[in-house]
């Protein structure tokens, strides 16, 4: 068991067919996860960062299984899941779970809390009636959701409370993979870090294996262990937490990082560099490394050679022809 | 003191739903000065759009502003007729929403949308109209302004379109704009080139902007003066060092220390326990009270009075009755 | 046993019933509806014993009697008697049985066929949605009611031909608002939720995407049961619907219209009670819709 990782992503693809208007021949294809691999290790937690359009969520359905991926595999205990058959990969359902970004779309409005924290039970184990209310109730006093609301529906709670009864779900089955899909990006602040004080104490306690998906670094640094950067539709940057925050290799990481506003007025960053331009449409990339037109370090070979995801130090990844470590080292010098 | 340009007054804005009333801005007072930026941060329910929202007189069915003032370069602007707002709107009061996709009309060009607003307020021709059109893209950091003029809002980036808003809102030089949220839905680093254009725009013009958010870190990137809003109350105000250097409000100092913060590392975030109660569960005395980890018995039964603190430093709690306590010393959340 | 109190039948029953009764009285429309459609469905059922006279007996003397408060009527036939002197409200009172079982079940019959293509063809798509699709814009090409006349011709005319041939052409629409409805719910994450559990497509379909639906299907059924009580009154007016000595509302309408100008009665009284009826069943609509909302009611 333990040779494998949990997780292995190889070589994965997804393109969706974009083609506008009934009668063009030319067909357009967006590709939303283009040659992504990875591991992920079984107790770790993986944080996804990247803007709109960088294929995160995609990865995450792909992971999950909500789409099939166009070519690549992705193989889970060692076990490559596009040879299950289709019985054999929803029982394979229980072990990677999801948590939703909107918990307001996330819960079917017609159901009580009770069906719906039951939901996976009732799929993938027979238990009798007993056995399944306090199977809920347990996994109810877990996730932090008063016993009582058993019986109310969805409308009846706030957006923190709806996204506890989308983790009791996701949790119900002990999976040994949950996605966690923006989690916290719809809730009030002052929510958010109880929200993520949560699944990290859930991860510990349950030897829980998240990949967490996330548009801002703030969101992932405080449960991740490892950090996986995106940009159309590639993984730029993948590292551990600590040194991707003090180390970052990729321009792009170093934007977002910078462009994360500073809770102290005092540290205002009126002088400090940011990204500029916008974020290609992902139908047409940019030839070359697909960050060029917005990098502030770009040579002559970003433009036509896409850059190699290589390990450049112990464990960092980085998809640069020019990574930022070496010539911060060099400045220093000088 | 000089004559501000913006004075709200007691400011009571309320609905009348079928379940009862909900006091959405209660009691709430404020002043801009001229040039200056005030932001109103809150989470949701707390009344923080609606006060923006009855300062633009938008407040429709159920809605109905039942008592107190706003005063706009010396008139009141509550009761004024329907004729008279919509001169000031556009003309010297401006706004821009969350979401620009909604706030632009997808079958018309950008160019047609934004010489409308120029040529109904300033009187020009369309060839003028245009120019001005064209000026005011290239202004707001839109490569190609005269392409971009002819296009329609769907062929633009999320970015390109608040920019097209902001151009918009700004055509007509107003005196005050009023920002709900304006990069909640972008990217952090498009988010990071938008605050930063409003910045050197309205040095440059002398624009006061009342800047809506739910961002801490935005607010202290971009803010003169801060209003922290809880349950359609002010419940605290104060410039941005004070608010963040000496918070006198619990929730202000929960909001703030629950804010992430990407140069520290703790093994548990600070959260502030429960939820954002629903419109009719906030507590009888002190809307905070059921949250609070200093609440006072006199904090359950009355509901408290503004206290002034320091200079232009005012908070509506209990805990500084007879003196100013620093809260910055007392252990709060966990 | 742990926390029995929670989950104990009775309780959750009793307050189901409950919060429907409290949303049946907050509505006043809904009051209303209720009991129109319960006194008709009584007036059908007792019919025998409540009409004064037989539907279909003839009177040579008393033909096109005006109803009791005009001059000329008299207390024997309340809504005055048609050309052949039959009474009309004993008429109205049997002609309730046939045009709710038709209404209502075509309805109904369409309503089943209609969902079950909506919710299948809009989950799985593919070959099956663009057949039935096509199909059902075939079905949109051709007349109503010349669908309904080639039908009835083949078949022969009668009650229940009549319910399988309106049924049979109305289920189109319920498709179409239907599986419009499962395309957008079926990109919700609680679908998705569902289906990265693993709960097998059918599970899906019916606890997820039917009661999710069925709102939307109530609000256009109980506007249609008005128009096929209609279109059941067209056919029998050409001879291909119900037939005497049955009697339905269309039909005693129909009878009427040709006397419209003298008799006016005879046409008037029929529609009236269709119209009574179409009312109440929205009214009823409208607060069933209601009560199948949990948002509805706190």
């Amino acid at each position: 068991m333990s040779e494998h990782p949990l997780l292995e992503v190889r070589g994965l693809q997804k393109s969706f067919d974009v083609t506008k208007g009934f009668f063009k021949k030319e067909k357009q294809y967006l590709r939303a996860v283009n040659d992504v691999s990875f591991t992920v290790q079984n107790g770790e937690v993986l944080g996804v960062v990247g803007e709109s359009g960088c294929g995160k969520s995609t990865l995450g359905n792909l992971i999950v299984h909500l789409h099939e991926p166009t070519a690549g595999k992705i193989v889970f205990e060692g076990i490559d899941m596009s040879a299950l058959s289709r019985e054999q990969l929803r029982r394979q359902r229980a072990d990677i779970q999801m948590i939703f970004q909107d918990p307001f779309s996330s819960l079917n409005p017609r159901k009580r809390v009770f069906d719906i924290i039951a939901e996976p039970l009732r799929t993938h184990r027979d238990l009798n009636k007993e056995e399944l209310q306090q199977e809920v109730l347990d996994l109810m006093d877990l996730v932090g959701l008063n016993r009582s609301f058993l019986n109310r529906y969805p409308h009846e709670f706030s957006g923190g409370q709806r996204q506890r009864i989308g983790i009791a779900r996701a949790i119900a089955l002990r999976p040994k993979l949950i996605i966690c899909d923006e989690p916290v990006s719809a809730l009030d602040v002052s929510i958010q870090s109880q929200i993520l004080n949560l699944l990290k104490k859930l991860q510990k306690d349950l030897q829980l294996t998240y990949i967490f998906i996330a548009h801002g670094l703030p969101a992932v640094k405080h449960v991740s262990d490892r950090i996986a950067v995106m940009y159309l539709g590639k993984i730029v940057e993948w590292t551990t937490k600590e040194e991707l925050f003090t180390n970052p290799m990729h321009p792009y990481t170093e934007g977002l990082l910078s462009a994360i506003p500073i809770p102290d007025p005092t540290k205002r960053k009126e002088q400090r560099p940011l990204l500029e331009g916008d974020i290609p449409n992902p139908v047409n990339p940019p030839p070359g490394c697909k960050f060029h037109p917005r990098c502030p370090y770009k040579t002559e070979i970003c433009m036509q050679v896409e850059p190699e995801f290589t390990d450049k130090r112990a464990g960092h990844f980085v998809a640069c022809h020019h990574p930022l470590g070496a010539e911060k080292q060099a400045e220093k010098k000088l | 003191m000089e004559h501000a340009l913006l004075t709200v007054n007691r400011l009571k804005t309320y609905f009348y739903t079928e379940a009862g009333v909900v006091p959405a801005v209660d009691d709430v007072s404020f002043s801009i000065q001229k040039g200056e930026i005030v932001a109103i941060v809150g989470e949701s329910g707390s009344g923080k759009s609606v006060t923006s929202l009855s300062v633009m007189g938008l407040i429709e069915e159920p809605g109905k502003i039942v008592g107190g003032e706003i005063l706009f370069a010396g008139k009141d602007l509550v009761g004024m007729s329907m004729k008279k707002m919509r001169e000031l709107r556009g003309n010297q009061l401006a706004m821009i929403f969350q979401e620009p996709l909604t706030s632009l009309n997808p079958v018309f060009s950008i160019g047609n949308q934004l010489a409308e607003s120029i040529r109904l307020h300033q009187k020009k021709n369309k060839r003028e109209a245009r120019k001005i059109g064209i000026e005011m893209l290239k202004k707001v950091g839109i490569a190609r302004p005269d392409k971009v003029y002819d296009q329609h809002p769907h062929a633009l980036s999320g970015g390109m379109r608040q920019r097209v808003m902001i151009a918009m809102a700004l055509s007509c030089n107003p005196q005050l704009l009023i920002a709900d949220e304006p990069t909640t839905a972008l990217d952090v680093t498009i988010q990071a080139q938008i605050l930063r254009l409003m910045k050197d725009l309205i040095e440059e013009s002398g624009t006061s902007i009342l800047f809506i958010t739910h961002d801490l870190g935005v607010v202290a990137e971009m803010a003169d003066q801060v209003i922290v809003m809880y349950g359609g109350q002010v419940v605290e105000q104060a410039d941005v060092y004070t608010l963040f250097k000496e918070p006198k409000h619990p929730y202000t100092k929960g909001l703030i220390d629950s804010t992430p913060k990407i140069d520290e590392w703790k093994e548990e975030l600070v959260s502030i326990p429960g939820t954002v109660p629903g419109p009719f569960e906030f507590p009888e005395g002190c809307k905070f009270a059921d949250r609070c980890p200093f609440v006072m018995d006199k904090c359950k039964a009355e509901r408290p009075t503004v206290t002034k603190v320091g200079k232009g430093h005012e908070v509506r709690c209990w805990l500084h009755g007879e003196k100013v306590v620093d809260l910055n010393e007392r252990a709060s959340f966990t | 046993m742990p926390q029995p109190s929670i989950m104990q039948g009775p309780a959750r029953k009793n307050s189901k019933l409950k919060r429907w009764l409290k949303l049946l009285f907050r509505s006043k429309t809904g009051t209303v509806g209720l009991v129109i459609v319960i006194s008709i469905v009584i007036i059908a059922i007792f019919a025998p014993w409540l009409a004064p006279h037989e539907p279909n007996v003839i009177d040579p003397v008393n033909t096109h009697k005006p109803p009791v408060w005009m001059e000329g009527g008299d207390r024997e036939n309340l809504l005055g008697t048609d050309n052949l002197g039959r009474d009309i409200l004993s008429r109205i009172i049997y002609g309730s049985q046939i045009s709710l079982l038709v209404g209502i079940s075509s309805v109904v019959l369409a309503g089943i066929i209609g969902i079950l293509v909506g919710l299948f063809t809009g989950y799985f798509g593919g070959f099956l949605d663009t057949f039935f699709m096509r199909l059902a814009d075939s079905f949109l090409a051709i007349p109503n009611i010349l669908l309904a006349l080639v039908m009835l011709g083949v078949f022969g005319p009668g009650l229940f031909t009549l319910i399988l041939v309106l049924g049979v052409t109305n289920w189109v629409q319920y498709a179409r608002i239907i599986r419009g409805e499962v395309l957008s719910i079926k990109e919700r994450d609680f679908v998705r939720a569902a289906k990265s559990i693993g709960v097998k497509h059918r599970n899906i379909i019916f606890s997820h995407l039917y009661p999710n639906v069925i709102s939307s299907f109530i609000v256009v059924a109980t506007l249609s049961v008005a128009s096929t009580i209609i279109l059941e009154s067209s056919l029998s007016f050409l001879g291909l619907g119900i037939q005497p000595p049955q009697v339905s509302w269309g039909t005693i309408l129909s009878d009427g219209r040709d006397y419209l100008a003298t008799s006016w009665w005879l046409a008037t009284f029929p529609g009236l009670a269709i119209t009574i009826t179409v009312l109440g069943i929205i009214f009823l609509g409208d607060w069933l819709r209601d009560i199948l909302d949990p948002r509805s009611v706190k």
